[in-house]
């Protein structure tokens, strides 16, 4: 049965892959992939080149910028079309080529929590059952195989390079977060974690050496096309440092900007809203957010002995993204997947102490996402016009506005959500220690 | 509300506070060290170069504050110093009000002069900088001659182009083909003619975004000549403008011209110009279109090329007509940009001062016997310094 389960899990997946796309980031990965294939910088895509092609997509938006990311995926896109281009059958090829590493990227960190929940409770059953609680979430089917993001593969490699850490290997332990990072750059708040735990069971040699390498691991990733392809290091810099500069949108209650804009566009300017969002303590907020994460663990750490250390890093995890969840003004809401942790915490509760957990979180991450762009328009590669439907009503009076309102009411229950799981972890904890 | 200042009483609370704003202020300090390297210019996208001077003022402020605090926190810690408050009588309490009357007119006063000090017109350049008339012009209007006075004669003296006035200065201004991209209905985004109070002629092009974070959004005229422009050896493309910077640094404006070579081949030239610093070339895909990417244009940058070098250089084969212009500004699509071009002009000769080519927006000249020659573009009225 469990086999069948995980086989119709992966059906539906290859179901929905070639045909479906997120209308802008689906939209960018086609064309960074084509261009990147054809020569161009990954980091140098200007809106001259990253032009609609004929058959390849759609033309909704004539211009996409190019990916902010390191280059990890913009070669994977890449690599995608040049495997797409020896066979060019049909563009569906290419879209399911381009699903393909996020879908395996599914497979591995189905995987990945089954070791985990098998290492924290040692029974098969919940593992099982958390494997599929993972695998079969809708959520997670939605953001691989219908929207294309690719943060399944990035999650992979955090939990495996926390099991290696607890099977006391460091240096690979390093390896494999630095690749997570690579791939996308959110594991990187995870880093302290680490170091706090290795600090506290082999010293700061360990930790030091643990740190230098979850960071070389990228920076040399990424140097390599640099070099081989001649991209300007300065660019590459400039896409990921401006990830910093975003305003409020999406899953956050710092959307309430986009509301007020709307509804009073005079006294809530852009102009004004940008100089806020600019301002030091709100640009950088999260690395506050981050910092509370930390001492939460370290005091966890310090206080629970008894506490299995996979539990103890699970939380840690856990406590630096909410963290940051929290208080980062730009949250994706691919960024749930990060919360996917909470399945495995929540393994060892007895079913008379049901806590707020994973379901809530993933439920109202999918409602919030269906509110921001309905589910036809991931459809868009079939029809564009099912894009420009759902963008008439997005962003026409008074539509937009109750769309706004409703999107601001969700992200603010979802951050509560949040804050209420933090609080139970921090009360918990409290009752053991 | 009670819980929360009871939460911000706590000492740890405070302490976490405390490092998280004197962090940002470091990671701001090391940001602006680092992005004067030249190398590592980029990273002045983690400092706070684009905030607006009252959030600067409040920001640093914040800093002040939160060193005052430290320094209490610790005192009261580490050494165990507390401050102990008394009742202060009535008088006390009067010159506590004196002094902070005192304290805010200074405050008051001070910044009033800081503004006022630093106005433009406090320049002292002023008392020597002055605007001058044409003193004669060659029948063909090629050559404009400039007398500087005979009090002031210098040998050398510093024009400033941004404060000139030139006759026929923009010869590429029409409607032509409109093309846009993440911009605000309304018609917040466009072109159009301006006139400064000293009577400068300028495009003046705006772009609005519509607000979506993330997106790429411009706002461009294209214009497909009626008659081609023959090109010849001198002619050259003469820019001076002045980009207002965006909120995040994705602010750009672009001057593009399409080409036939000797050959009947279609190619372009494009000059970009951003707010941040960028200095590069790319190619598109076919090697059809080259774009020269120009570094920072927020203060007046002057620009002129040789269109018959630029375009050998950039495809090895020589160009033969001008056949359309375009024109844009564009930004991240949450921001609302200007862009103003004094000069946009295809000129059949470069500009030049005192025979020197002009390469920069205040060139040093040397007025010979208190004149100066200026050539290429017919100047109205000329700033010098």
């Amino acid at each position: 049965m469990f086999k069948r389960l995980i086989l119709l899990g992966l059906l539906v997946r290859l179901v929905l892959c070639s045909w479906t796309g997120h209308p802008w980031d689906f939209e960018v990965f086609i064309r960074v992939g084509y261009y990147v294939a054809k020569g161009s910088n990954l980091f140098g895509i200007f809106p001259a080149e990253s032009y609609h092609n004929e058959g390849l997509g759609q033309p909704i938006f004539p211009y996409v910028t190019g990916l902010g990311y390191l280059p990890a995926w913009g070669l994977y896109t890449a690599l995608a079309y040049k495997i797409y281009s020896l066979l060019p059958v049909s563009p569906y090829l290419y879209y399911f080529m381009l699903k393909l590493a996020p879908t395996l990227g599914d497979l591995a960190s189905t995987y990945l929590f089954y070791l985990l929940t098998l290492t924290a409770t040692g029974d098969i059953k919940k593992a099982r059952l958390n494997t599929l609680t993972f695998f079969l979430c809708p959520f997670i089917i939605l953001v691989s195989s219908v929207w294309g993001m690719f943060d399944s593969i990035p999650l992979a490699f955090t939990p495996a390079s926390m099991l290696l850490l607890l099977s006391d290997k460091p240096f690979l332990s390093g390896l494999c977060l630095g690749i997570g990072i690579y791939i996308k750059i959110v594991p990187i708040i995870y880093i302290p974690i680490h170091a706090l735990y290795l600090n506290s069971k082999k010293g700061v040699k360990e930790a030091l050496t643990h740190l230098l390498t979850t960071l070389l691991v990228p920076f040399i990733l990424t140097m390599v096309p640099l070099v081989l392809f001649g991209w300007e290091t300065s660019k590459a810099a400039i896409t990921i440092f401006s990830q910093t500069q975003k305003t409020g949108e999406v899953l956050t209650y710092w959307n309430l900007s986009v509301l007020l804009n709307d509804l009073f566009p005079e006294t809530f300017s852009r102009e004004t809203l940008n100089e806020v969002f600019s301002f030091p303590l709100v640009r950088y907020f999260w690395v506050l957010g981050l910092i509370v994460g930390y001492l939460l663990y370290h005091k966890l750490q310090r206080n629970s002995s008894e506490l299995h250390d996979l539990n103890l890093l699970l939380k840690g995890y856990l406590f630096a993204t909410i963290g940051f969840l929290l208080t980062r003004t730009f949250i994706p809401e691919q960024f749930v997947l990060y919360l996917a942790p909470l399945i495995v915490v929540q393994a060892g509760n007895l079913p008379s102490k049901r806590t707020w957990g994973w379901m809530h979180v993933w439920v109202l991450a999918l409602t919030f996402t269906f509110i921001n762009l309905y589910p036809f328009a991931f459809a868009y590669l079939v029809n564009p016009n099912l894009w420009y439907i759902f963008s008439y009503w997005a962003f026409t009076k008074p539509y937009s506005s109750v769309r706004y309102f409703a999107r601001f009411i969700t992200a603010v229950a979802f951050d509560l959500l949040l804050v209420k799981i933090l609080s139970e972890m921090v009360e918990k904890h409290g009752e053991s220690a | 509300m009670v819980k929360v200042l009871n939460f911000l009483k706590n000492k740890r609370v405070q302490y976490v506070v405390i490092v998280w704003i004197l962090l940002i202020k470091v990671v701001e300090i090391v940001a602006e060290l680092l992005a004067n390297i030249e190398l590592l210019s980029f990273f002045e996208l983690l400092g706070f170069g684009n905030i607006s001077t009252l959030s600067r003022i409040i920001w640093n402020a914040l800093v002040a504050i939160t060193i005052v605090w430290l320094t209490y926190r610790l005192a009261k810690d580490i050494f165990q110093i507390s401050l102990k408050t008394r009742q202060p009588s009535k008088m006390e309490l009067l010159s506590i009000v004196l002094l902070l009357v005192w304290l805010a007119s200074f405050v008051i006063g001070v910044f009033q002069f800081t503004l006022v000090a630093s106005l433009p017109s406090a320049s002292p350049q002023l008392e020597i900088s002055k605007y001058y008339p044409p003193y004669n012009t060659t029948n063909n209007g090629l050559i404009t001659y400039f007398i500087i006075n005979e009090t002031e004669r210098e040998a050398y003296a510093t024009l400033d182009l941004s404060k000139s006035v030139f006759s026929d200065p923009l010869s590429f201004y029409e409607i032509g083909e409109i093309s846009m991209f993440g911009t605000e209905n309304g018609g917040l985004s466009y072109f159009s003619l301006e006139s400064s109070p000293i009577g400068q002629e300028m495009i003046e092009m705006k772009f609005f975004g519509n607000g979506t974070n993330g997106l790429d959004g411009w706002f461009a005229n294209k214009i497909v000549l009626e008659k081609p422009l023959q090109v010849n050896e001198s002619t050259t493309l003469i820019l001076l403008l002045k980009l207002d910077p965006s909120s995040d640094n994705t602010a750009w404006t672009y001057v593009k011209l399409d080409l036939l070579s000797a050959d009947n081949g279609e190619y372009s030239l494009t000059w970009k110009f951003h707010d941040k610093q960028i200095n590069s070339m790319l190619y598109s895909n076919d090697r059809k279109m080259k774009m020269y990417l120009l570094g920072s244009a927020v203060e007046w940058v002057f620009f002129q090329f040789n269109i018959k070098n630029v375009f050998y250089t950039s495809f090895s084969s020589y160009p033969q007509f001008l056949i359309g212009i375009e024109y844009g500004v564009g930004a991240e699509a949450d921001n609302a940009i200007t862009a103003n071009y004094l000069l946009a002009r295809i000129s059949d000769y470069p500009l030049k001062v005192c025979g020197d080519l002009v390469e920069c927006v205040k060139p040093k000249i040397k007025a010979e016997n208190s004149r100066i020659c200026f050539e290429g573009i017919t100047a109205l009225k000329l700033w010098v310094t």
